[in-house]
């Protein structure tokens, strides 16, 4: 849990507190470059409201947070280098873009003013569609994507953000069935590996993605737990969090013995 | 007839400013569409009354003051909705019929103006002056250059906001661009239609482009087509049956909406799925 000079992210103290309310009291963690880390926690636990804090959408009511030592609105700025991956429930609008238009939005933001979209941005956005094996979609209306494809074309535009160097995802899952959920997270691996990325995801689905993460941090308003997947799975940390008994959370089938 | 209709000057001056305004419209109807922004569209045109009846209390440019005003309200009602708290279309009521109500106050209190509210109310586009078509053109031109200029970065916040702004878009500053640009356009439009009519052009000309449309370019070309077509026949029909000129542009634009959204190929409910 010490912060390094290496550390893609460094929350220190965070608090999030509304009126007399704390939905995040003093949480303090660290990812290191290049590795998978989720953030997990039950409903309401202020996963989301700490994933925010960490991209300067919310500001924390007391703590620091670095993204590669700036602080998030500077690494913004300055880097271009975070995917952002909202939960879905943003896009469940009928909005009239393609998938390979919808790719391109992702690079609005680093190619600064008065340019519109050049070949090597159509090629880096092709390339981005097919890293995440959606390339054959590329003309389609967004609208008419299943939720899996969606998740993996909304991947795509925040890979298309300049440099990408952190994705982070809310709940990437959510609406998704489970064999497109192992494909998304095989996806998410697959980045990891070619292009180094840190990657950062909010899941309440501690099961499924203790399978990919290589750390995990369990939060339930308060940290309750960081370390390995295994570890974490495992610990006690997690039974507080979720109020629940570890044979509970994963069960045993009804009659079954835990096991 | 239709002839004889080109050959008076009001017609001709009519005829252009009604076009700029039109087209102008539509252009950021494309963006009010998208972006959800037609009930605040609302709140702004009606707080313009406030903003004239307040020039003609003051002895000064009414068209001045509503443009002052109506960008302030534009702002304010920005700043109540994202700040959350209480439901937007809440505080759009209340500040849409205040200023309604406060601009009614003023002009009671004034002996002269109460003959133009009509116009006021509901255009008066044969009036247009010479005068009139350069303020037009002149302000029309900003803020077609401006949503021309940010179009991709406009096109990012409408697509996703949150999205934007991790981004590195700075999406507040573009918002309320936006909303400026849309109390500029409602100004602007007051002889063309007036201001309890504006709203229409400020919404049907995108609502009939996404019908047509399955993608954001197409979308555009028939909004702004839509408000063309609406702008020319509404102004023929007008002239020919003696209409009410602002009110048969708005039938018109309406009427090609009905249009495309009972027979578009892609969204008309005729259509096959």
């Amino acid at each position: 849990m010490t912060a390094t000079t290496s550390a893609a992210v460094e929350l220190a103290h965070i608090s999030v507190i509304y009126g007399n309310h704390a939905v995040l009291e003093d949480i303090t963690f660290s990812v290191a470059a290049g590795q998978f880390v989720a953030i997990i926690g039950p409903n309401g636990a202020g996963k989301t409201t700490c994933l925010k804090v960490i991209l300067g959408l919310i500001p924390p009511s007391s703590g620091t947070v670095r993204l590669f030592g700036l602080e998030p609105a500077e690494t913004i700025k300055k880097r271009h280098a975070i995917g952002y991956v909202p939960q879905r429930s943003v896009l469940e609008r009928n909005l009239p873009f393609s998938v390979m238009d919808v790719v391109l939005l992702g690079r609005v933001g680093a190619m600064g003013p008065l340019k519109w979209f050049s070949k090597k941005d159509r090629a880096d956005a092709e390339k981005n569609l097919q890293r995440v094996e959606l390339l054959d979609c590329a003309d389609r209306p967004i609208n008419e994507l299943s939720g899996g494809q969606l998740q993996r074309a909304m991947i795509a535009r925040a890979l298309s953000c300049g440099d990408p160097k952190l994705l982070v995802l809310d709940e990437p899952t959510i609406g998704v069935d489970i064999p497109h959920q192992l494909g998304l997270y095989e996806v998410l691996v697959n980045l990891k590996k070619e292009m180094g990325l840190t990657i950062l995801v909010v899941s309440h689905d501690l099961a499924m993605i203790s399978n990919y993460a290589d750390e995990m941090v369990c939060l339930n308003r308060t940290m309750h737990v960081h370390g390995n997947s295994c570890d974490v799975l495992h610990s006690h940390g997690v039974e507080a969090a979720y109020r629940c008994e570890f044979d509970r959370l994963f069960g045993a089938g009804k009659g079954g013995q835990p096991c | 007839m239709l002839m004889e209709m080109w050959s008076y000057d009001f017609m001709q001056r009519a005829f252009i400013g009604g076009v700029m305004v039109c087209l102008l419209c539509a252009l950021l109807s494309f963006f009010v569409v998208l972006r959800r922004l037609s009930f605040i569209g609302v709140g702004i045109s009606h707080s313009a009354f406030g903003g004239l009846a307040l020039g003609v209390m003051l002895g000064i440019n009414p068209f001045f003051s509503a443009a002052v005003f109506a960008v302030l309200v534009a702002w304010a009602i920005g700043f109540t909705s994202r700040r959350g708290g209480m439901a937007e279309d809440i505080t759009i009521g209340i500040f849409f019929s205040s200023t309604m109500a406060f601009g009614v106050v003023l002009l009671s209190l004034s002996k002269e103006y109460k003959a133009d509210l009509f116009s006021l109310l509901f255009g008066n586009i044969l009036a247009i002056t010479a005068a009139d078509l350069w303020m037009v053109g002149g302000c029309g031109l900003l803020v077609g250059l401006f949503l021309f200029l940010l179009f991709k970065e406009l096109l990012a916040c409408a697509f996703d906001e949150e999205v934007a702004r991790v981004g590195g878009l700075p999406v507040e500053f573009l918002y309320y661009a936006l909303l400026t640009a849309m109390a500029v356009t409602v100004v602007l439009s007051i002889k063309v239609v007036g201001i309890i009519l504006v709203e229409a052009l400020l919404v049907i000309p995108a609502a009939t482009g996404f019908q047509l449309s399955r993608n954001f370019r197409w979308m555009l070309f028939y909004s702004l087509l839509s408000g063309f077509l609406a702008v020319v026949g509404g102004l023929s029909l007008s002239y020919a049956y003696d209409l009410a000129s602002g009110a048969t542009i708005v039938l018109c634009a309406a009427f090609i909406f009905v249009l495309a959204f009972l027979f578009s190929p892609h969204r008309g409910i005729f259509a096959k799925k």
